[in-house]
C-alpha cells in the first residue's frame, strides 16, 4: 500500500514536514504533562506544606520526639491517601503500559534506605539523648529525607531540563539553612520552601513546560 | 534506501502518527486530547484513524472508564515502523 509512487516533497518541504513532526511531538508531551503532572505536583506541594505546617503546631501537643513521630506520620499516610483519590479522579489521557523499571526502582531506592537505617540505627541514639538533642535527632531525620526528595529533583533535572537541577540546588540549600540556624520553626520552613518547590514545579510544567 | 509512505505523508496522518510516537510503545492516548492537541474535529480525527487503522499501523480501543465511554488510540509496531522510515526518508531529502 505504500510503495505507491509518492510526489518526493523538495529539502525545503521535507525540513519543514520535520520541524512540524517536532513541533506536534512537543506539543503532545507538553499537554499531557500540564493536564496530568502538573496538577499532582501542585497537590503535593499543597499536602507537604499542610503535613510539616501541622507538624510544626503539632510539637506543643506531641510531648515528644516519639508523639510527633506519629503525628507526622498519619499525616504522610493521609495525605499519601489523599494523593491517590485526586490522580483516581482525575480524567485519565494515557493509558501507560506497565513498566516494571519503575516499581522495583522504588523498590531498591526503598530497601538501600532500609538497609541504611537498620544498619544506622539510629533509633539507639535516640534513647540516650534528653529532649532536645531527641528533636535535634528527630531534625536531622527529617532533613535528610527532604534532602534525598531534592537530590531526586537534581537527577530528574538532568532528563527533563535545568530549571529542576537548579530548584534542587536551591531546596538542598534552604533545608541546610533552616536545620542550621532554625531549628525551632525547622518544620514551617522545610513545609513552606518544600511545599512551594512542588507546586512551583507544578506551575513551570503547566505554564512554560515544551 | 527508506521509502516515503504513502499513507502518513498526508499532514493529518502525519500528525496523528507523530503524536502517538511521542508516547511509549504500548501507550494508549486519549482520542478527544488527540484531536485537541491536533486541532482536529472529531469527525475529520475519526476518518483519519479508520485510514491509519485500516492500513495497521494504528490500533483503536473502545473502552468504558468510570461507566463512560472511552476511545484510545496507540501505534502498532507497523505503523512505528513505517513512521520511523518515512522520517528517515525525509531525512535523505534535506541531505540532498
Amino acid at each position: 500500500m505504500n510503495q505507491e509512487a509518492t510526489p518526493p516533497p523538495s529539502p525545503a518541504e521535507a525540513h519543514a514536514t520535520l520541524a512540524d513532526i517536532d513541533r506536534t511531538q512537543a506539543q503532545m508531551r507538553s499537554d499531557i504533562a500540564q493536564s496530568s503532572v502538573a496538577p499532582n505536583m501542585i497537590f503535593a506541594g499543597i499536602l507537604w506544606m499542610g503535613n510539616l505546617t501541622i507538624s510544626q503546631f503539632a510539637q506543643a501537643i506531641a510531648q515528644s520526639p516519639y508523639g510527633l513521630k506519629y503525628i507526622s506520620w498519619i499525616f504522610t499516610f493521609g495525605g499519601v491517601l489523599g494523593l491517590a483519590l485526586f490522580q483516581s479522579r482525575q480524567r485519565r489521557l494515557v493509558i501507560r503500559h506497565f513498566n516494571w523499571r519503575v516499581p522495583v526502582l522504588f523498590l531498591v531506592i526503598y530497601g538501600y534506605a532500609a538497609i541504611l537505617y537498620l544498619v544506622a540505627e539510629p533509633w539507639s541514639l535516640l534513647h540516650n539523648l534528653n529532649g532536645a538533642d531527641q528533636l535535634m535527632m528527630v531534625h536531622k531525620k527529617f532533613a535528610c529525607v527532604f534532602i534525598a526528595v531534592f537530590l531526586g529533583y537534581v537527577i530528574m533535572g538532568l532528563w527533563v531540563g535545568r530549571f529542576f537541577v537548579w530548584l534542587g540546588l536551591l531546596m538542598t540549600a534552604l533545608v541546610l539553612l533552616g536545620y542550621n540556624f532554625l531549628p525551632d520553626y525547622f518544620y514551617l520552613w522545610s513545609g513552606v520552601t518544600g511545599g512551594s518547590a512542588f507546586i512551583l514545579s507544578g506551575v513551570f510544567i503547566r505554564k512554560f513546560w515544551k | 534506501m527508506p521509502e516515503l509512505d504513502k499513507i502518513i505523508h498526508s499532514p493529518a496522518r502525519l500528525k496523528i502518527m507523530a503524536a502517538l510516537m511521542a508516547l511509549g510503545p504500548s501507550d494508549q492516548l486519549d482520542f478527544s486530547t488527540l484531536g485537541g492537541t491536533l486541532g482536529l474535529t472529531d469527525g475529520n480525527l475519526g476518518a483519519h484513524l479508520q485510514t491509519l487503522e485500516e492500513a495497521g499501523y494504528i490500533k483503536i480501543e473502545k473502552t468504558f472508564v468510570a461507566r463512560k465511554p472511552r476511545t484510545f488510540v496507540r501505534a502498532t509496531t507497523r505503523g512505528r515502523a513505517r513512521f520511523e522510515e518515512h522520517v528517515e526518508a525525509l531525512r535523505e531529502i534535506c541531505k540532498v
